[in-house]
């Protein structure tokens, strides 16, 4: 196995997790506004769930 | 430091005293925390730009304090989502809960009477009040406002004179907010707008929780005034309400009747010339009456949108030359530079030829988000919110529901949190159910791709470019289709709550250029970054299985790509797509797109550059339109193919981030799953019915 080969499988192992790590982002936290540089997740369900 | 949670915790954590920003909707409370914090969160020239909570850190000299921005409201008697938010957050200071060193209430010059209504509500609270009158500019010589008089008789802590849009009087502003956060003196706002004969007859309402008495009286007022049992005591509401009407008074409009009467006052001393300037016609009025004119305000805003998407073919061209030949000019270096191997075939095929792909769809991204930013920012996207809201009220939806509609055509999710300003929960639910349906950003490589291969470039009538037309049609048909399921929604979702459309015009303003280009280039970074990892990522991983297993090929004349995962995964779903006209290929792009409908592109462009056996990269447009059927020998991708799969992307669900969303704004599942229920059906019959029926018609 030459050099190249190695240095591919580890971009292959790395971009295959990076594709698992978004989805399971995803399903926990949603991205956010992306309009905006960094903003934070609204928490307007939690003040409805709390008030209820 | 930057601060992104609001929180009492992360508040805390920072140790900085910390402001809270308040204000009317549209009186440019965001630009302000923008310069302040110089953060990017969102402006524009329409109310309810801001739905949530957001939070930075100002420096000024060696003193730090956090700055919160908070959504407008016209008062803390909250009709929506968002300005439920406000008052919240305003109700839990009250009661002693991490209030803010600071209210900043930013007042909107050129109309004081209405925005200082809210002003007055924050003085009940007894927190030291900095009132910003922001857009000084707008005001006239003859109407200027006397400062230290309004400081005076308002009694709030400082009157700064600002605005943010000429970057002038912020400096004054931190100055202001310093020197109170410094300040130990105790506040004592002399709000008097309410009379000792009706605070005596609200004392049985007044909650001991508030720390404030002056906001007991006012809070206990807007339960009686909204007809709210407060303990379930219907009857005492009732008894209060007539002693009200006894002494004179209105129980519904009584907070607002005594607060304008102590504002009336007040404005009146402030600033002599009011009443004379409100009295003419402005040039935003004369504007309207051609821009929302009832037949000429439609005929002007079809004619932009058809500018504005024949524009995204003719500009875009030039550019995307440049960006192709850059590219090949990468590839060729790559290639050039690198001894063959498997690194240099990841590189060149999955990287370069799937991210490539993707990148020089670029300057039409642009284009449409200049566009898009520049209605926005002139406040043309407001009047079209005005002229719309009659048909959308027919079909089911709200006037304020054209606003995040029209956020949808750059990207769903920011649409859908828009949404919150619309107080009703089924006509919200109708616009976040059909938001996907208006073709965002990401659909425009796959419509771009398809159209500028199989659809030419000729002119009809002299003056109709028909790849420009395409697009159009497919914008249409995702918009017209979604305004036809709001109104099958709107039967079938059962709620009997219905809202009142309130829309404050705000005045046309030439667009900041440096504001434009900021969310121009904010978009791009988007595209380019936050879509570009995801894309680069499908492309190495699906590189991989289109090239493996490898097959010996001196054993078949079958190109191996057929024997790999990929190939193998793509021939699997093809019975499936077959009706569509649709080959294992797209079937694969299909799959891969749920991630975001751009990877599509990409997509094919990775599996063509495996597939190709030279050591170029394959220009996509060509390799898609020379793409033989091995065993029929005709194109595999024709004009009525590319119809049908443009048809199927009008609709399809492909956006994974687009559901996520919608979980989290609905608290269900229940919502996003009946979305790519319904979306992918759909999306799967309309393209089914372009192919088949282009075949009966004799189509190829």
């Amino acid at each position: 196995m030459n050099w190249q080969t190695i240095i591919a499988g580890g971009i292959g192992i790395i971009a295959f997790w990076y594709i698992i790590g978004v989805f399971l982002r995803q399903l926990k936290k949603p991205e956010v506004d992306p309009k905006c540089d960094d903003c934070p997740v609204p928490d307007i369900m939690d003040n409805k769930r709390e008030s209820k | 430091m930057r601060t992104h949670f609001f929180d009492k915790k992360s508040i805390d954590s920072t140790n900085h005293p910390w402001v809270a920003l308040l204000g009317n909707p549209n009186c440019g409370k965001t630009a302000i925390f923008n310069i302040l914090s110089g953060l990017s969160q969102k402006v524009s020239n329409y109310p309810g730009i801001t739905v949530e909570k957001k939070i930075g850190t100002v420096k000024f000299g060696k003193k730090s304090f956090n700055i919160l921005d908070l959504p407008g409201t016209y008062s803390l008697s909250a009709e929506s989502f968002d300005e439920q938010i406000v008052s919240d957050q305003v109700q839990n200071w009250a009661k002693g809960e991490n209030p803010p060193a600071a209210i900043i209430s930013v007042v909107d010059a050129s109309n004081l009477s209405r925005n200082l209504y809210l002003t007055s509500q924050l003085l009940d609270l007894d927190i030291p009040v900095i009132v910003a009158l922001n857009m000084i500019d707008r005001i006239d010589s003859q109407a200027q406002i006397d400062q230290n008089s309004l400081k005076t008789q308002l009694s709030v802590a400082a009157v700064v004179l600002l605005s943010a849009k000429l970057n002038q009087g912020l400096d004054d502003l931190k100055e202001a907010i310093v020197t109170v956060i410094n300040s130990e003196e105790k506040t004592n706002h002399q709000s008097n707008w309410i009379s000792l004969p009706v605070q005596n007859e609200l004392k049985p309402f007044i909650d001991q929780q508030f720390v404030s008495s002056k906001f007991g009286v006012a809070h206990a007022l807007r339960l009686v005034s909204r007809n709210i049992n407060h303990n379930g005591n219907a009857a005492q509401v009732d008894s209060i309400r007539n002693s009200i009407s006894n002494l004179g008074f209105n129980p519904q409009t009584l907070e607002a009747t005594l607060r304008y009467r102590w504002i009336d006052e007040i404005v009146k001393s402030v600033q002599s010339r009011a009443k004379t300037s409100i009295r003419k016609i402005s040039r935003s009025e004369q504007w309207d009456k051609i821009l929302t004119h009832r037949w000429f305000g439609p005929i002007i805003f079809v004619t932009v949108l058809y500018f504005i998407f024949q524009s995204i073919f003719t500009w875009a061209t030039i550019p995307m030359d440049w960006i192709q030949t850059g590219i090949d000019w990468v590839s060729a270096f790559v290639l050039k530079n690198m001894f063959p191997g498997m690194l240099r075939d990841v590189l060149v095929e999955g990287i370069i030829g799937g991210v490539g792909a993707i990148v020089i769809f670029l300057p039409q991204i642009l284009i449409l988000s200049l566009f898009l930013t520049i209605m926005e920012d002139t406040g043309y996207m407001a009047r079209v919110a005005f002229m719309l809201d009659k048909s959308m009220t027919k079909m089911g939806l709200h006037g304020k529901s054209i606003l995040p509609l029209m956020s949808g055509y750059a990207c769903a999710i920011p649409g859908i949190m828009s949404t919150r300003t619309i107080d009703s929960w089924k006509e919200r639910l109708i616009t976040i159910l059909i938001l996907p349906l208006m073709s965002c950003s990401a659909r425009l490589p796959v419509y771009t791709l398809l159209i500028s291969a199989f659809i030419p470039p000729i002119t009809l009538s002299g003056y109709l470019n028909l790849q420009g037309l395409t697009l159009v049609v497919m914008y249409f048909l995702g918009t017209a289709t979604a305004l036809i399921l709001a109104k099958v929604f709107s039967k079938f979702i059962k709620e009997k709550t219905s809202s009142s459309f309130v829309l404050e015009l705000p005045p046309y303003h030439v667009p900041i250029p440096r504001s434009v280009l900021r969310h121009v280039l904010i978009r791009g970074k988007l595209f380019l970054i936050n879509a570009g990892k995801i894309i680069m990522a499908i492309s190495i991983v699906l590189w991989f299985l289109a090239s493996f297993p490898k097959v010996d090929q001196s054993i078949t004349d079958v190109n191996p790509i057929h024997y790999s995962y990929a190939g193998k995964i793509g021939h699997a779903i093809e019975p499936v797509i077959r009706p569509l006209g649709f080959d294992w290929k797209i079937g694969i792009g299909l799959l891969t797109s749920f991630a975001a409908r751009e990877v599509m592109v990409s997509t094919m462009a990775t599996i063509y550059n495996v597939e190709a056996t030279g050591d170029n990269i394959v220009n996509l447009r060509e390799a898609m339109r020379s793409d033989v059927d091995v065993k029929t020998g005709m194109p595999v991708y024709t004009p009525l193919v590319a119809l049908a799969l443009m048809v199927f992307y009008v609709f399809a669900a492909q956006c994974m981030a687009t559901f996520a969303i919608v979980r989290q704004e609905t608290n269900s599942w229940k919502w996003p799953l009946f979305m790519i229920a319904y979306l992918t059906i759909l999306a799967y019959l309309g393209a089914l019915f372009v192919y088949q029926g282009g075949l009966l018609l004799g189509f190829s």
